[in-house]
């Protein structure tokens, strides 16, 4: 896993243009540097004679251009963060903290988290909103998906809740691995883990939960698998989104028969609990 | 005690596909930011503009917290987006080189104006059409204060 990183050099008024044109090649992201910007793709993902292509055009302009490439490994840049983070406490009710940790007192749930770069550790007002809806949704004996599941910390919730098997789904490699070590973490054994989109996956049988904190556009659109996928009278728990998007979402999971329960809210973002 | 800025992040993102990939990662992280809380905020709030590139301007604070900023896309993206729309499916992967019209030189002019250091729609729609034409795309037809 690598990205190539190229490092433009050029004057100030062809910075837009160039970033435009490479963003248009396949680079995802830039950051201004002095004198220029870098830009990045995944992998080897972008058009190399585009590239080229811009790199003869815009060198028609000015001669101060340069393109340089490399790669660059791919490394838990968030380590720093992840080395000195504070717990969190849910409601009095949930602790989530990382190994190094001592936890101070009992609560009746305690969930540790190795994150490696995943999302999901409770510092995000969504991860404290879903794990406020789970805690209000009979987990036990049932089964459960996790879609777009970062450390899969929802996993190990609705595990701690009694939940008899969870089927956790994330895109992103990373999530996929670290997902498994935080499930080891925390003694869950009953969670098995899936790289793709969920979309993607072929489950025999429905589940009587689904939990999904992605985002807006994504819920949108999987909304019909969603509910295609839940038995009668499962629970669809949603977030990733703000409150002013509540009535977007609504209006999608209505088409699909599901009937709206509860909402949480916490710092302009919210959450969703919803029946089929 | 006030929390103090120490330092400020100018990226540009594509909407609603922030992740912790280089260069936010690196950027972020080695500051000892959390980055997928920034990853989060950044894609619920460009949810509208999926795929487009933006402007983002980081703040950050002592207290490892930070804020951020998002601009109008940049004339460049817009002039590029309009170029394609102009061009069609019919000529598949010639060079980027292409045109856009007067109309769309304005729509680009009226959502740079908030970014733009320019006080009439004439003055903006002037800027754009010289950076559409730096990067080899021509503006057609007569400008409307010819008419």
């Amino acid at each position: 896993m690598f990205h190539t990183r190229i490092t433009v050099k050029c004057p100030a008024e062809l910075s837009d243009m160039l970033v435009a044109e490479l963003a248009d090649a396949g680079f995802d992201a830039f950051i201004e540097i002095p004198d220029g910007f870098e830009g990045y793709a995944d992998g080897e993902q972008y058009d190399a004679k585009a590239v080229e292509d811009i790199r003869h055009r815009y060198q028609s302009l000015t001669q101060d251009l340069t393109f340089n490439f490399d790669k660059v490994e791919k490394t838990n840049w968030n380590a720093v963060w992840e080395s000195s983070y504070e717990p969190v406490v849910i409601d009095d009710t949930c602790l989530i903290r990382a190994a190094f940790h001592k936890p101070e007192r009992n609560f009746p749930y305690e969930i540790i988290i190795t994150p490696k770069m995943s999302f999901g550790t409770g510092h995000h007002p969504t991860t404290r909103l879903m794990i406020r809806a789970q805690l209000g949704v009979d987990h036990h004996g049932k089964r459960v998906l996790d879609a777009g599941c970062g450390t899969a910390i929802l996993s190990v919730m609705a595990s701690k809740l009694g939940a008899s098997e969870i089927h956790a789904v994330d895109p992103d490699e990373w999530s996929v691995i670290n997902g498994g070590e935080n499930a080891r973490l925390n003694d869950c054994g009953n969670i098995s883990l899936y790289k793709g989109t969920t979309r993607g996956q072929q489950f025999a049988e429905p589940f009587d939960i689904i939990l999904a904190n992605i985002n807006k556009n994504v819920l949108l659109d999987d909304m019909d698998w969603y509910a295609g996928h839940l038995r009668t009278g499962g629970s669809l728990l949603l977030s990733g989104f703000y409150d002013s998007d509540v009535p977007d979402i609504l209006a999608q999971s209505a088409r699909y028969n599901l009937v709206f329960l509860h909402r949480f809210e916490e710092d302009s973002w919210a959450s969703l609990v919803l029946q089929k | 005690m006030a929390k103090e800025v120490t330092g400020y992040l100018k990226l540009q993102v594509k909407g609603g596909q922030a992740n912790p990939s280089p260069p936010i990662g690196p950027a972020l992280g080695s500051k000892g930011l959390n980055i997928m809380d920034f990853c989060k905020q950044f894609n619920a709030r460009t949810q509208d503009k999926q795929g487009q590139v933006l402007p983002v301007l980081i703040t950050i604070y002592n207290d490892k917290s930070f804020d951020f900023v998002i601009k109008t896309p940049p004339a460049a993206v817009l002039i590029l987006d309009a170029a394609k729309k102009q061009k069609g499916s019919s000529e598949p992967n010639r060079n980027k080189v292409g045109s856009i019209t007067w109309d769309q030189v304005k729509t680009i002019a009226e959502t740079k104006m908030p970014d733009l250091n320019a006080f009439k729609v004439e003055s903006a729609m002037k800027m754009v059409a010289g950076t559409a034409r730096s990067m080899g795309i021509t503006v057609t037809g007569t400008p409307p204060w010819e008419k």
